[in-house]
């Protein structure tokens, strides 16, 4: 007793004031960067903005998404597997296809006639060794990709999955969306405020491959898929797709499904897309427009002019939108019609405009809160929040009396604490948080009795008070850390298991209980001190 | 105020009776877990489907779920979310094959159909169901206002504005009663108004929340949860092994501690109580919480044993416990009120959390208290007679706590 308290007390109002202010600073700071903040931000608004909301709390959609890479393994493949048809017709090596790619990679037959030496100089040639493995049994060869070569492809079509999708939020004008990859196929899509999950989802998810394809002569439309095949006598040549579509009538309600034979090559694909609107189409309903970037435009020109009278398919994700017949030749811009509402056609120039998916996207995981469930979630945490608090407060000015007030002021300054971390590092509040919250409350009170508790056995023992104070504050210390250090190592394992809910209790529960160890033995001891250290003689404590 | 005050209460005495009332419990509840086929699983980790509705009027659970099943989609179950005067509604169901369906939007759809069908038509739009970037869209696209005859203005902020009262106002009331409702919340300009009320319905229910879970995240969730207990177990072990050095103590602790998780694990699947994301959580600050309680004891042990060695064990085991009595209650009580206020004031996603929290708090008091303490006891008079009947195996066994001693003051 009697120690200099200056430097204590400067140290705790530091803390104090510290804290307030992060809070404070944060509250600032998140206002100026919402876009729907009032002109003059009051204090209550400032202090409504300091903690960030988890979704749980303020309504949103969390999406766990998976990028089918073997999608885009098995489009690279058919690429290369068309690349070297190709250039196998200009150099005279006649090949066919054994079947379609896959994600593996693409089978091929020599014709009987052709060295066997020209297909290997044509591979050689075209493939690079690195990316590929070529197994040589006969006629038929077998192309793989190598493991190298599929993780890059893999890597690149998850990260521009996450580019297009980044790209599809931001014009959907939110604010803070967090969009992360997560492994080598997985993207994590959190948007915060948004409660309307299916448009979101709709325009996250949707691949958008906008794809012009002739429609084959003898194409269709056919009643069903059987049909379509019975068409060219059970199997469509290797050349040709049968590609489901609907009726064309736009003002049925029903659609009816129908089949095209289309080219299996397209035309024009969504690469070579400039721009897209909405417009409308011959029956005066919601279409889009589409227009071509110059290279397109010579494509689809060059497809158009040679191909007048024909049928050309507008396919939208492997759907045909509509079949319309060639008039005259076309240079840049075309229609999708597809009996839109106004809301799917605005989705579906935003969803074009930002490019198409490099492979579909599954669904893994959804969570969507509304806004309404958030706030009584918010209404009920507080709530719950504050009558916790004061039953503690109660109970701990009953029991200890003056001593108990000294808890309640450590307590608080321990909520300050918890909330200008939290404000500081930025870190989500969630419903779970706010039970961490008011469980730090309730396990932080510990600190306080277990020191409460000692302080009175010294004086049960005969010791002076103050002697007594200081003695309860060294012999408990011990204990002190042994109870921290079990639960915070158990709060840690929460951020390994967690999701964001949880990972926010988990970062409420640690905070708090590393400020108990502050507020409790610092703080405390230091009011004690304030207290009863000027006085000669203490004769009692209130304790 | 004092409670327990120079208590001398001899615990260790009813030490057999605890440990077999412990065991028994935990017999019980283990078959009741092998009945059962495991712990109750929430979709978190089972993958499935859970959406909740809140209605404005009071629904009816079967009209409901014949609407769901007749638009081909699986219902386990529908029934009451929260309060009863709240009319909501929680439908789970169960885990799709494969990941992908939109299952809350063909729910919604189906029930739109069948209790709305005005809002069925693909020109109208639900108040209700439609968010507030719909709602933008759809008046900037009508623009009531004829801001597009206003050189200045920008109908994203003009009307942005307004959408946001209008939800904010929606989610303040739950759902819309009527489009005269949303038209008469303040800062709606009367054009706005007018064209609520001609434009758009109410529909007589919103969605609350809607949770789906593909099996894969199921799979993932589930093993990371196990993981998660399994090495917070094992920390406690390590700590406490480091901490106290000693074999008796340690395991002690850790029987405890396995104790507390699986008795309560036990109680939850007697009650059929669902293990969700929140409710794992728990049981890991449980793990916490159980073994802060029992290391104060054991600190205390320990501390005394340094003073008197002479004394002997159970004396100074009961001594111990009766010193830390009032601590141990008064902690527990009041983390136990601070669990108590929100099991019933925290709502409906909190009340797994804080019931487990509850029964933890009591199962971990009890076992320090009953269990940790005694079974110390328990394993020192073992080595003690297996050492006595074997003497030839000197030298005598250092007493634990011997090593900590120099170490730990």
């Amino acid at each position: 007793m009697n120690k200099p308290t200056g430097w204590r007390v400067g140290v705790a109002l530091a803390v104090l004031l510290g804290s307030a202010g992060a809070y404070w600073w944060r509250g600032h700071e998140a206002l100026k960067k919402s876009p729907t903040a009032p002109p003059n931000p009051t204090f209550s608004d400032v202090l409504r903005n300091g903690l960030k909301l988890g979704l749980d709390l303020r309504g949103g959609i969390h999406l766990v998404m998976q990028v089918k890479t073997a999608d885009a393994l098995r489009v690279e493949a058919q690429d290369t597997l068309e690349r070297l048809k190709d250039e196998g017709g200009k150099r005279g090596v006649a090949i066919v296809a054994t079947g379609p790619a896959d994600g593996t990679g693409f089978g091929l037959r020599l014709d009987e006639k052709t060295d066997a030496a020209k297909l290997k100089d044509l591979v050689t040639s075209i493939l690079p060794p690195n990316a590929w493995s070529v197994d040589q049994r006969g006629r038929e060869w077998r192309i793989s990709y190598k493991d190298s070569e599929r993780i890059t492809i893999e890597d690149q079509a998850t990260r521009q999955a996450v580019e297009t999708i980044r790209n599809r939020v931001d014009a959907l004008g939110v604010a803070e969306p967090v969009i992360q990859r997560q492994g080598t196929d997985r993207i994590v899509v959190e948007i915060p405020g948004v409660d309307d999950p299916s448009r979101v989802k709709e325009i996250i998810g949707t691949t958008g491959l906008l794809e012009l394809k002739l429609v084959d002569d003898r194409g269709g439309p056919y009643p069903s898929m059987d049909v379509a095949r019975g068409a060219y006598g059970g199997t469509v040549p290797e050349d040709l797709e049968v590609v489901e579509g609907f009726n064309e009538d736009a003002d049925a309600r029903t659609r009816t499904p129908v089949w095209y034979v289309l080219k299996r090559a397209a035309a024009v694909t969504g690469r070579d897309l400039k721009n897209a609107r909405v417009d409308r189409d011959k029956f005066n309903q919601p279409a889009v427009m589409f227009f071509l970037n110059a290279a397109g435009a010579v494509k689809f020109a060059k497809v158009t002019g040679e191909n007048i009278n024909k049928h050309l398919a507008i396919v939208l994700d492997k759907r045909v939108q509509s079949a319309p017949v060639i008039n005259s030749q076309i240079k840049e811009s075309g229609i999708i019609e597809g009996n839109f509402t106004p809301e799917k056609a605005d989705a579906l120039t935003l969803v074009l405009r930002s490019g198409a998916l490099p492979a579909e996207m599954i669904i893994l995981e959804e969570r969507t809160v509304g806004p309404s469930l958030g706030l009584d979630s918010i209404k009920k945490g507080v709530l719950a929040s504050v009558v916790g608090m004061i039953c503690v407060f109660l109970a701990m000015v009953l029991y200890y009396r003056l001593s108990g007030v000294n808890a309640v002021l450590a307590l608080v300054l321990n909520a300050l604490i918890l909330l200008g971390a939290m404000a500081y590092i930025n870190a989500t509040l969630t419903l779970p948080g706010i039970a961490g919250f008011i469980l730090t409350i309730g396990m932080a009170v510990d600190s306080n009795v277990l020191i409460f508790e000692r302080i009175r056995e010294e004086i049960d023992n005969g010791k002076a008070p103050k002697a007594a104070i200081d003695l309860g504050f060294k012999r408990a210390w011990g204990t002190i850390v042994d109870t921290h250090v079990t639960t915070i190592s158990a709060a840690l394992f929460l951020f390994q298991f967690g999701t964001g809910p949880v990972k926010g209790f988990a970062v409420t529960l640690v905070i708090g209980l590393l400020a108990s160890v502050f507020t409790a033995v610092f703080v405390s001891h230091l009011l004690f001190d304030l207290i009863y250290g000027p006085k000669e003689r203490v004769e009692t404590l209130s304790i | 105020m004092r409670l327990f005050h120079k208590t001398n209460i001899d615990f260790l005495k009813i030490k057999w009776i605890c440990i077999s009332l412990s065991v028994l419990s935990i017999v019980i509840g283990t078959i009741s877990l092998l009945v059962k086929g495991g712990p109750n699983l929430g979709i978190d980790f089972t993958g499935g489907a859970q959406i909740v509705y809140a209605f404005s009027k009071n629904p009816d659970e079967d009209q409901i779920r014949r609407i769901v099943e007749a638009a081909n989609v699986k219902v386990v179950s529908v029934q009451r979310f929260d309060k009863a005067e709240k009319n909501e509604i929680l439908l789970r169901v169960p885990l799709e094959k494969k990941e992908g369906r939109d299952l809350s939007k063909e729910v919604t759809t189906a029930l739109t159909k069948a209790l709305f069908p005005k809002g069925a038509d693909a020109t109208a739009f639900d108040l209700n169901l439609n968010g507030g970037d719909t709602l933008l869209g759809k008046l900037i696209a009508d623009d009531p206002e004829k801001l597009t005859t206003r050189p200045n203005a920008d109908p994203k902020v003009e009307y942005g504005r307004e959408v946001q009262a209008i939800i904010s106002a929606r989610s303040e009331k739950g759902l819309f009663a009527s489009a005269d409702e949303a038209a008469k919340t303040p800062g709606v300009s009367p054009a706005v108004a007018d064209w609520l009320r001609s434009k758009t319905l109410a529909g007589p229910f919103t969605l609350l929340s809607a949770e789906n879970v593909g099996p894969q995240v199921g799979k993932d969730l589930r093993e990371k949860g196990m993981w998660a207990i399994l090495f917070s177990w094992a920390a406690m072990l390590a700590y406490i092994a480091f901490r106290f050095r000693s074999a008796s103590f340690g395991t002690a602790a850790v029987v405890a501690l396995i104790h507390d998780t699986w008795a309560t694990l036990g109680l939850c699947s007697i009650l059929n109580l669902e293990i969700s994301l929140t409710v794992v959580a728990a049981f890991l600050t449980l793990i916490g919480y159980s073994v802060n309680d029992t290391v104060v004891v054991f600190d205390r042990i320990r501390e005394n044993r340094e003073k008197s060695k002479r004394t002997p064990l159970v004396e100074l085991v009961n001594h111990s416990i009766n010193q830390t009595l009032s601590r141990t209650v008064l902690t527990s009580v009041l983390t136990f009120m601070v669990v108590v206020v929100l099991f019933f004031l925290g709502g409906e996603v909190l009340r797994g959390f804080s019931f487990v929290m509850i029964v933890g708090i009591i199962v971990g008091t009890y076992s320090s208290i009953f269990i940790a303490a005694p079974l110390v006891v328990v394993w020192e008079d073992w080595k003690q007679k297996r050492a006595t009947q074997k003497p030839a195996s000197a030298p005598a066994p250092t007493k634990p706590g011997k090593a900590s001693a120099a170490k730990a003051r």
